[in-house]
């Protein structure tokens, strides 16, 4: 019964809440995941971008076409879902108050993003791995860690941030 | 003063379940005890509550959660007096089913 006054109480003006979170599996974030899929978003742009130099497209182009289409889509989300998995369940006061520009930062990604599920044009998702790279930066800064830039050793061969990690 | 929280994420169980409500006594002043649970505003994780471990002279309180799925009293740390919100005094049960862990 009280419970009862309690959660009427709750839905009319709110209780506030306190966390007994569980950090077993939430404590587990990189920033690479998006990174990775930033870098699938280039790489797809740079093969439908092959497909539009051919001069005359085949049914196997156009299947190809749908495919690479449908796996930037996928990709994109995949940067948002990410970058917004770590900047709700990480970033908390102390790391905002380090780095006061994260809000507008992911806010960029996540139009960025959209972008590049929107367009082909290869601008676009160079400055989302840049903007990504940039989140990245914060993120390993938080946790103490120092960062370091170098090409990615596969296609499409572009710049990205890497923690520098102690050797154990 | 007393003040009700409602209590989310799992960490605090069999003790305490999501949803469940609690009432505290708010910023007690008076030396708290090992195995009370109290609500604290820890300077990383924000508001949350847990248990007292250990309760030390010049370090403050070390907290722990009632399973093992709580963050580690290391991780936790030392929290001082003042950062103490609410000692809780009485738990009432909600038999409303809320999200397990907000973070999954």
């Amino acid at each position: 019964m009280i419970a009862g006054l309690l959660n009427a109480f709750d839905n009319k003006f709110g209780i506030s809440s306190v966390a007994a979170h569980c950090d077993i599996p939430c404590k587990i974030y990189d920033p690479i995941i998006a990174q990775v899929a930033c870098l699938s978003v280039l790489r797809l742009i740079d093969l439908i971008q092959e497909l539009s130099d051919k001069p005359q497209l085949t049914t196997a182009d156009f299947s190809q076409l749908s495919r690479l289409t449908r796996e930037k889509e996928i990709h994109s989300n995949s940067v948002k879902q990410e970058i917004r998995v770590i900047w709700g369940d990480y970033f908390k006061t102390p790391q905002l108050e380090q780095f006061p520009n994260t809000h507008s930062l992911v806010h960029k990604i996540m139009l960025t993003a959209s972008a590049c599920k929107q367009h082909i044009a290869r601008d676009n998702a160079e400055h989302l791995l840049s903007l990504v790279n940039e989140f990245a930066d914060s993120f390993w800064r938080s946790k103490n860690f120092s960062t370091y830039t170098a090409i990615c050793p596969y296609p499409p061969s572009e710049k990205v941030v890497y923690p520098k990690l102690n050797e154990q | 003063m007393l003040r009700f929280y409602k209590v989310v994420g799992v960490s605090m169980t069999p003790t305490l379940y999501p949803g469940d409500y609690v009432l505290c006594l708010t910023k007690p002043l008076f030396r708290l005890k090992k195995n009370q649970v109290v609500v604290v505003n820890h300077p990383k994780y924000q508001k949350i509550i847990k248990r007292i471990r250990q309760a030390c002279d010049n370090r403050g309180y070390s907290l722990t959660g009632d399973n093992s799925q709580s963050t580690s009293s290391q991780e936790l740390g030392f929290v001082t007096q003042e950062s103490v919100v609410g000692l809780v005094l009485l738990k009432i049960a909600n038999k409303r089913k809320v999200a397990s862990c907000y973070f999954w």
